[in-house]
């Protein structure tokens, strides 16, 4: 059995702790088909390098660095999973241990774009399970650009994907640190309308959804 | 020596160059591409020099075709005219940096200079111009306000010696330049800027785009009507018929070229004589919507609507794999199909482009069908020419979901900037809507009389009964028309209008005209709207859209049959 890599496991305690608790060590041998010994040794690793709190018999825990880490991991997979069965044609049944393979050799861009071609997917297709947004942990007073109301306005503080979709969006007008103003939300998903300065700009609701906004309390 | 015009898109860079440039401007395919872009002559010192209108780009990272042609342009040429919107100066540098940083010559033209007076905007360009190392001077391109400066300044080109930015250093670099350069007084948003946003907002925006829709189509059927009948009708009627039979009779009295050039009819839509149909038609039937047509879109687009428009309709598009921008190859298509199927470069992908294309040369028929179509049908009322509509536009909708279900790629959603709402300037507007109208002429009336000839050659040589006789009667039984009208389909090959007025003198029910007029819309562009997507697609996807093509017309031309004839 070839040794399992960082993000293996952490994947693997990202499943595992989806719907809350802690992983037990007996559970990650068995997700990832090893045995327990060399599970503890491993998991005393990644909690070193702060990706997890761990205590023996309560199991492991992601920690914040732990969960963006695992995030990527697991959006890359699971995109993967939905690409290979959609695009491809590969049965579901195959689709997992495929997707394991490929996911530690996609980069960034490269899961962007995926995420792109297939329409923003939001489950995957073995299992039903969500497909993450990266750094999907808004602030308190961040909100997605799709989310605000006709009429808010707010600071641009940070989009979610590759480096096309900022270029794209920046050369435009769309700025971190611009004020936007939402001027109209077409109805049925359609597209988000907003100011900035001077510019007006239509932003496909897909688009929007990955675009942060800071609002003023 | 040739000079480029480049900018963002919205910044007045075809008014300008519609100001530099003279009567001569010449549109044409950018080489081995359907990228159209224009070039005219310029005066440059005291020698005649080229100018070229590059496709609007915000940034050299290409999005679509068309700002890949833009950045293509920029690295064969070294002189530019970089067209900066000085309302929005912020984000025009990162363009003017981009060019900057490949070492060009360059000039700055500063446009909207007026704009910036409404709106509060103090531009130091003395400063601007030492802190891009470059000449920069203000204009109005609109009003042709800065102009004469910019060409005495042209000779003083620069290059800098920028180097190569990263993306973050050129924003922080263009922070630096603003801050120093700017300063903006109000930045309150004014009341008629309240009273614009309702054209976009869905509950106002949705009724008042099709209040637009219906005046525009009201005032070009209307007015085109009218001088149809009182002007142009009579002039072929009464004078043009006269003397030309006249003329041709005096030189050939009878036999084959009296019959390719006069026809056997009377009537000028019917003869299908080279002179007689093949100059009717595209003069009387067609020129006077096709004027107005291309006076309208130019003025719907001058002001600014047509973004608007794209937003509200976007929601659809994106159903159907596209999204709103590809309003733009549709409405261009309902003119004629030609520039329509250039204008699909503007989409993203190669899916989009795909399904742009294959629903124009479908679903969308051209100015001179169009005009056909409501010549022919109207006389029986107006519900048959709905039928032919609704079909059209539920065939739209329809193939459209299918190919956005069948189609692999991606399909990016809409991202468009919405430009302010400007007066247009009518030399501008008439000069556009002038290019347009050549433009279909020199398309068109070749291909009509090429058509004409073509009929009666066939019919000269038994041609058309040999077909007949191969796919007439399995044809004629599908679509329950007579054997006569699958000839008119043929020559749709060639030209839809001159095929649309061979089902004239059939005698034809009112419902077969319909579901002939259907057919003849959907199921192959002609020749010339061919040749533009089999270069624009390939061969492999052409084959492919050719396929649909004929499965959609049988089975729409079948179930028309089933439904409105067979009863």
């Amino acid at each position: 059995m070839a040794k399992k890599s960082n993000e293996e496991y952490l994947g693997a305690i990202y499943k595992l702790t989806e719907n809350g608790g802690s992983a037990k060590t007996g559970e990650i041998a068995k997700q990832l088909g090893i045995k327990s010994s060399s599970v503890t040794e491993m998991l005393n690793k990644l909690a070193r390098k702060g990706y997890i709190k761990y205590e023996q018999y309560r199991g492991a825990v992601l920690t914040q660095k732990g969960k963006i880490a695992a995030t990527k991991i697991k959006r890359k997979h699971r995109l993967l999973e939905r690409f290979l069965h959609d695009v491809l044609g590969v049965r579901k049944s195959r689709v997992h241990k495929e997707a394991c393979r490929l996911e530690h050799a996609l980069s960034e861009d490269a899961t962007d774009a995926l995420d792109r071609v297939m329409d923003y997917p939001s489950r995957c297709p073995d299992d039903e399970k969500p497909i993450p947004q990266t750094k999907s942990d808004l602030k308190k007073n961040e909100f997605r650009l799709s989310n605000m109301e006709k009429g808010y306005v707010g600071k641009i503080k940070r989009f979610e994907g590759g480096r096309g979709f900022q270029l794209n969006l920046r050369s435009i007008g769309i700025r971190e640190g611009k004020e936007v103003e939402i001027i109209a939300k077409e109805p049925m998903g359609g597209p988000v309308v907003v100011r900035t300065g001077k510019t007006t700009i239509t932003i496909g609701r897909g688009m929007s959804s990955r675009i942060i906004v800071e609002v003023p309390k | 020596m040739r000079f480029l015009l480049m900018g963002n898109p919205n910044v007045g860079k075809s008014a300008l160059f519609n100001r530099l440039t003279g009567a001569n401007v010449i549109c044409s395919n950018y080489p081995g591409t359907t990228v159209l872009y224009c070039s005219g002559k310029m005066h440059y010192r005291d020698r005649i020099v080229e100018l070229i209108d590059v496709p609007g780009t915000y940034s050299l990272e290409p999005r679509s075709r068309a700002e890949e042609i833009a950045v293509e342009m920029l690295d064969s040429e070294d002189v530019i005219i970089n067209v900066v919107d000085a309302t929005n100066l912020e984000r025009n540098l990162y363009l003017t940096l981009e060019i900057l940083e490949r070492k060009k010559r360059v000039i700055v033209a500063l446009n909207m200079w007026d704009d910036t007076k409404h709106q509060g905007i103090d531009i130091n360009v003395e400063k601007l111009e030492k802190l891009l190392g470059v000449p920069v001077v203000p204009t109005v391109a609109v009003t042709g306000e800065g102009i004469k400066e910019l060409v005495e300044r042209m000779p003083q080109v620069a290059t800098t010696t920028a180097k190569s930015r990263s993306e973050k250093k050129r924003w922080s670099k263009i922070g630096s330049i603003v801050s120093e350069v700017q300063v903006i007084k109000d930045k309150k948003h004014t009341l008629s800027e309240r009273v614009i946003d309702a054209t976009i907002k869905p509950l106002t925006g949705i009724p008042i785009a099709l209040l637009v829709l219906f005046v525009t189509f009201t005032i070009i059927i209307n007015i085109g009507n009218w001088t149809i009948g009182n002007v142009l009708d009579p002039l072929f009627y009464d004078y043009y018929g006269p003397w030309v039979r006249g003329f041709v009779e005096g030189v050939f009295p009878s036999g084959v070229i009296h019959h390719i050039l006069l026809g056997e009819s009377e009537n000028f839509i019917e003869s299908l004589g080279v002179l007689t149909t093949g100059v009717y038609v595209p003069i009387d039937m067609v020129l006077p919507f096709v004027i107005l047509f291309y006076f309208m879109l130019s003025l719907l687009e001058d002001v600014g609507y047509l973004p608007r428009l794209a937003t509200l309709l976007d929601t659809m598009m994106h159903r159907i794999g596209l999204h709103g921008s590809a309003i733009v190859p549709a409405i261009l298509g309902l003119g004629c199909n030609v520039p329509g199927a250039l204008a699909t470069r503007i989409m993203e992908t190669r899916k989009q482009r795909f399904i742009a294309a294959t629903l124009l040369s479908i679903c969308i028929p051209c100015l001179a069908q169009n005009a056909v179509i409501v010549g022919l049908l109207l006389k029986f009322g107006l519900r048959y020419i709905l039928i032919v509509y609704s079909t059209l536009i539920l065939l739209y909708i329809v193939v459209g979901l299918l190919l956005n279900k069948m189609i692999k790629g991606e399909s990016p959603e809409i991202l468009l900037e919405i430009p302010p709402y400007r007066v247009p300037n009518m030399h501008i507007l008439l000069k556009k809507t002038w290019m347009r109208v050549r433009h279909f002429f020199l398309e068109a009336v070749p291909y009509v009389l090429a058509g004409v000839l073509f009929v009666n050659l066939l019919y000269v040589f038994g041609v058309v009964g040999f077909f007949g006789r191969i796919f007439g009667p399995f044809l004629s039984r599908w679509f329950g028309l007579p054997n006569e009208a699958i000839l008119a389909l043929i020559v749709g090959f060639l030209r839809k209008d001159v095929a649309v007025g061979m089902l004239a003198p059939l005698g034809l029910s009112a419902m077969q005209l319909t579901v002939a007029c259907t057919i003849l819309a959907i199921y192959f562009p002609c020749v010339a709207t061919f040749a533009v997507l089999l270069r624009e697609l390939g061969w492999r996807d052409m084959m492919k859209a050719t396929a649909l093509m004929v499965v959609v017309t049988l089975t729409v031309g079948g179930l028309m049959n089933l439904i409105f004839l067979s009863s």
